[in-house]
């Protein structure tokens, strides 16, 4: 529908654990400017297929593009183009926040007054200032989200790639990472992000994508998927419909299964 | 029985190489666990284990012998002995032991008893005469014809001995026999038994605290790591001391250091005591308690330092830990391995006080007295266990009362200033990867200790010790060489072989970053070449600076040492990253089969270094480059891959498989020759082909393993790109080519005066007699070319191929096969190494680069 070229393009993804199938063939794409959640219970495969599109696993079928590179074959070419917090940071035990983000903008090419000028605002916001000067070990999880969010905005990247980012957060770091999601997004990046929270991606998608035991149950922008699947119910009753089912809504055509 | 479930579960998790799911379980989901990469090594571990406990036991051996020494030397100005030989020891001491049964016998009157006594000392006079006479040389057994004189001084010799067992008994005599192997090895006489003991339980005492200290140094991840196991167990349904008591137990059980060490010191005093079969039970009694004593001291040390220290705080205790541990390890060690006991050392042991025997290190040591019963023997194990348990208890309860306010009371997470900062610039010299794992090193006191601090404090402390070692080390240039490659070595071993470990769990920040992954562990590599080569400089300047100059043989030693640790420093990396397993905890990433070969070829390395002529050492360093560059090919296919637990890069071969494949022909080549004993043509001939098609054979084997064809050996799974006709005869005018250049070449070599004696025996030269042409002929005709170009064209020059272009691959494969040839031949040969690789990449045929070498060996040969 777009007419700019999509910046992550998936297709036909699958990821094989030994016997166990982990993602199945799931297709979708993400146009600039788009905030696309990525939807699923437990297990369902949403982390496998963010470490794809990172490069940390190689697809067993399909590929995986950022701006036309291979996410696996191209790796150094897409992570140019990619910001990336997981799950569960975790960061050198005896590196100060400071001199982590510095490390960062280092691997980046950044010089050090565009990494301080870049870093000076979001950590005012994510109001992480006053620890910089202390040790990655002694931050709580939230602080280490936040620290992740700064490092991976500091390149300005095309794609933000955020694996529950609301975990561990409080209320107040929610909220602000809510409106820095929506900023990125104005700014025409792209921000893509796994989440079991419906009230949080309810609140800033525009597109969601449901995964339910590997597969892509449902995928079209909020209106649709509560239109189609459950008449005008919230996005909760879309997912817990899915996973009743589950499968995909053969109306949405995306995975028979 | 929970503790023991708990302690046993933990070790069975750690010694397995079971990973956890790559995600969590879906409760709704039906996830089976994934399929490791590698098979279980647990053999090979095993096998070291083995290897690690012979080698400390041999040591033990020799420690015990040098503390005997050192205190029958000591005792030996208080009781003038007599030194004999073994032989004469033993006869001796069986002389006194009829003696002292005679003088109590009921059963005979006075004189009977003086009648036998006489006689006993009549046989003891024989056998001592036979033994001290001088043997006919050349005759052994056969007593030499003596003189009067030589004779009337035998006997003199002879009366003294008899006379002084009458008198003081075995005690008066020294055995001299102490340095062999450990058969030779005693209790000592009951007059220095005492001293013995006391010197054997200072011995256990150091070593006790040098195990404590070591085990709390780098290795202990409740002090390294900021997660602490006790925080997880202290939230279980549990008391304080119960699982106090559950850690003592697994540290208990889990000490491979104690094993290594208690286990074979106790084990070799029981044999020399002569326990016999009671040694086992009596040494794993006296190793339990050992480890039961640490494990208590160690739980109880590390509660507090964790209840009371921040982390920062705790590194650089363990540092400490770490320094202290290992010096006073290498400090016993010394005692074992130095030639001669250094005299403080033997003063401080002649005084050491006689309480120490009382000392519960000691206890165990009472136990190999030759002259308790068995009994008494059994009894004091148990109470040794006893004894051990009780320690163990103790331990447990003075942690308990550690945590009886809870384990916080330290303060929380956030300890130190909070000063409001910015993001600091960072200066050029620290920028990037090498600047982040040095300032990481430099916080992490304990791995920088163990990697920069402790080389410098062993050389140090040798040459406190000993400072011959520098003179002889300055002195002979390949020792200086070996020295400081060693260091190098050892430095690399540490730093070099953590770069991965270093990132532990922040891996994934690096795969973020738009640079490709082994681009950043080559920079790695630079940072660890360069540390390691500063050492090795720094150590070669302090061998060459005292000595105002440097000779020639020195400097290419020195020089070739420092280009051999820039080799190492690929190699070590490369080994360490294709060891590595990033899914595992911290400590157990590394395989430690790994760490052990990269011991070896560094090894390996110090010795060629040490004694190998220019040729020799520069052939060693080609080949070490060959192997580095190969281990880097597997890391640049495999560290892609290295955080998918699954996955493994697409089967291919590689340069490895071409160097293994190689190493097999020659090594099978050697063990068929060495097996016939023979340089015969027909034998040699057989080795050849029999050598070549054991190795084709396998390397196939393998590669069908690996789920490559048999037909990617021989090239045909790439369809041939020209026509046969064509590729027969391109091969044909080819090999002819440089087959005849390689004539011409060979006789104008010939024409300089002194290369035939570059040509030494295993030359075709000598077997220019007809009987022999036809082997001749087989051999270079059909076998070579049909052996060689599978190992060196098919899997070689492929395997370089794999991440090279045409002409770095030629090049390189040329070099490989020209470097196992004899040096006259080494040019020709390259030519047509270079030729047979061209037309292989040509034909994309293994059948056309036979044919050119066939060609090319009838050229050369026939007119010989």
């Amino acid at each position: 529908m777009s007419f700019m070229p999509s910046v992550l393009e998936i297709e036909g993804l699958s990821k094989v654990y030994g016997s166990f199938t982990a993602v199945r063939d799931v297709s979708l794409r993400v146009d600039p400017g788009e905030i696309v959640a990525l939807l699923g219970p437990n297990g369902a495969g949403k982390t496998t297929t963010i470490k794809m599109i990172m490069g940390i696993l190689r697809a067993t079928r399909g590929t995986a593009r950022v701006r036309g590179h291979d996410c696996f074959a191209d790796r150094a070419e897409v992570m140019g183009h990619v910001g990336y917090v997981p799950d569960d940071p975790v960061f050198y035990d005896y590196l100060r926040g400071g001199e982590l983000i510095q490390f960062v903008g280092d691997m980046h090419g950044l010089s050090s007054e565009e990494v301080k000028e870049r870093s000076a605002p979001l950590m005012e916001r994510l109001d992480l200032g006053d620890a910089l000067d202390e040790f990655a070990v002694n931050y709580s999880r939230g602080m280490k989200k936040k620290l992740g969010l700064i490092c991976a905005l500091i390149h300005r990247p095309d794609l933000l790639i955020l694996d529950e980012p609301t975990n561990g957060l409080d209320p107040f770091a929610t909220r602000t990472l809510h409106d820095l999601i929506r900023e990125v997004a104005g700014q025409g990046a792209s921000v893509f992000y796994s989440t079991h929270l419906l009230d949080h991606a309810e609140r800033v998608c525009s597109r969601a994508c449901i995964l339910h035991e590997g597969r892509l149950a449902a995928e079209g922008t909020l209106e649709v998927l509560q239109q189609s699947l459950t008449a005008g119910g919230s996005l909760e009753d879309v997912f817990f419909q899915v996973a009743r089912e589950g499968g995909a809504d053969p109306t949405l055509g995306d995975e028979p299964s | 029985m929970l503790l023991g479930r708990l302690a046993w579960r933990r070790f069975l998790n750690r010694s397995s190489r079971r990973r956890p799911n790559p995600s969590g379980g879906g409760s709704r989901s039906k996830r089976r666990g994934t399929l490791p990469k590698r098979r279980p090594k647990g053999v090979l571990l095993a096998l070291v284990a083995v290897l690690f406990l012979f080698q400390s036991t041999l040591f033990s051996g020799r420690t015990i012998a040098r503390l005997h020494e050192v205190v029958v030397t000591g005792a030996a100005d208080e009781v003038a002995f007599i030194d004999v030989n073994f032989f004469c020891y033993k006869d001796l001491e069986r002389a006194d032991q009829d003696l002292v049964a005679l003088r109590v016998r009921e059963d005979a009157s006075e004189a009977e008893r003086a009648e036998l006594e006489r006689e006993r000392l009549e046989k003891l006079r024989e056998r001592l005469t036979h033994a001290l006479a001088p043997r006919e040389p050349g005759e052994p057994g056969a007593a030499a014809d003596l003189t009067p004189d030589e004779e009337a001084e035998l006997a003199r010799r002879v009366d003294d001995m008899v006379l002084r067992l009458q008198r003081d008994g075995i005690r008066g005599f020294k055995c001299d026999a102490f340095d062999g192997p450990l058969a030779f090895l005693e209790w000592p006489i009951a007059d220095v038994q005492r001293r013995f003991i006391v010197a054997c339980a200072a011995f256990m005492l150091l070593l006790w605290l040098a195990v404590f200290l070591a085990s709390m140094g780098v290795g202990d991840k409740n002090l390294g790591s900021v997660a602490w196991s006790m925080e997880w167990l202290y939230t279980l349904p549990v008391s304080g001391p119960t699982l106090a008591a559950s850690r003592v137990l697994e540290c208990s059980l889990i000490n491979p250091l104690g094993w290594l060490t208690a286990l074979p010191f106790l084990g070799v005093l029981g044999v020399i005591g002569g326990l016999g079969a009671w040694v086992i039970p009596m040494a794993l009694a006296g190793t339990l308690a050992f480890n039961a004593t640490t494990g208590a001291a160690r739980v109880v040390t590390e509660t507090w330092v964790r209840l009371r220290l921040a982390p920062a705080a705790i590194k650089n205790l363990q540092a400490l830990f770490t320094l202290l541990g290992s010096v006073l390890l290498f400090l016993l060690l010394f005692l074992g391995m130095v030639e001669e006991t250094p005299a403080w050392i033997e003063r401080a042991i002649v005084g050491l006080p006689e309480l120490l025997a009382w000392l519960p290190w000691a206890w165990p040591l009472h136990l190999a007295r030759p002259d308790l019963g068995t009994t008494s023997v059994i009894l004091g194990g148990v109470g040794v266990l006893v004894a051990g348990v009780l320690a163990g208890v103790l331990g447990a309860s003075l942690t308990g009362r550690l945590l009886r306010n809870g384990l916080m009371i330290g303060g929380g997470a956030f300890q130190g200033s909070r000063a409001a900062g910015g993001v600091r610039s960072s200066s050029g010299l620290v920028r990037g990867i090498p600047g982040k794992d040095l300032r990481l090193l430099w916080r992490d006191r304990s791995s920088l200790v163990q990697t920069l601090v402790i080389p410098a404090f062993i050389i140090g402390i040798q040459v406190l010790i000993n400072p011959g070692i520098i003179r002889g080390a300055a002195e002979n240039p390949g020792h200086g060489a070996m020295l400081a490659f060693g260091i190098g070595a050892y430095v690399l071993m540490f730093g070099g072989f953590s770069v991965l470990a270093a990132e532990g769990q922040s891996l994934w920040l690096l795969y973020t970053f738009p640079v490709g992954v082994v681009k950043m562990l080559r920079q790695k590599v630079r940072l660890w070449a360069a540390v390691s080569a500063g050492y090795v400089l720094a150590i070669l300047l302090l061998l060459w600076v005292p000595m105002g100059s440097v000779d020639g043989e020195s400097l290419w030693r020195g020089g070739l040492a420092l280009l051999a640790i820039l080799i190492y420093s690929y190699l070590g990396v490369a080994l360490a990253t294709l060891g590595h397993d990033p899914s595992r905890d911290d400590q157990r990433k590394q395989r430690p089969a790994v760490a052990y070969l990269y011991m070896l070829l560094a090894t390996m390395g110090g010795y060629v270094l040490y004694n190998g002529g220019p040729v020799q050492v520069v052939q060693f360093l080609f080949m070490a480059g060959f192997l580095a560059h190969a281990l880097w090919q597997k890391v640049e296919r495999a560290f892609p891959y290295i955080l998918d637990p699954t996955d493994l890069p697409p089967a291919q071969v590689t340069l490895a498989d071409g160097l293994v494949a190689v190493a097999l022909f020659f090594l099978l080549q050697m063990v068929v020759l060495g097996i016939s004993g023979s340089v015969r043509p027909d034998v040699v001939t057989l080795a050849f082909a029999a050598a070549g098609l054991l190795t084709v054979v396998i390397m196939s084997i393998n590669m069908s393993l690996r789920g490559l064809s048999m037909g990617s050996m021989s090239g045909r799974e790439t369809k041939p790109r020209m026509g046969s006709l064509r590729a027969v005869a391109l091969s044909v005018v080819a090999g002819g080519l440089v087959g005849g250049a390689g004539l011409v070449y060979l006789s104008l070599v010939r024409m300089i005066p002194g290369v035939e004696d570059l040509l030494d025996g295993g030359s075709f030269a000598d077997w220019a007699d007809e009987d022999v042409r036809i082997y001749l002929l087989l051999l270079g005709v059909v076998l070579a070319p049909a052996c060689e170009e599978p190992i060196f064209r098919g899997m070689v020059y492929r395997g370089l191929r794999a991440t090279h272009g045409v002409r770095t691959s030629v090049l390189v494969s040329a070099g490989i096969f020209a470097m196992v040839h004899p040096v006259v031949s080494m040019v020709p040969v390259f030519v047509l190494g270079v030729v047979a690789a061209l037309i292989y990449e040509r034909t994309r045929s293994l059948a056309a680069a036979i044919l050119v070498h066939a060609v090319y060996n009838a050229v050369v040969l026939l007119p010989a």
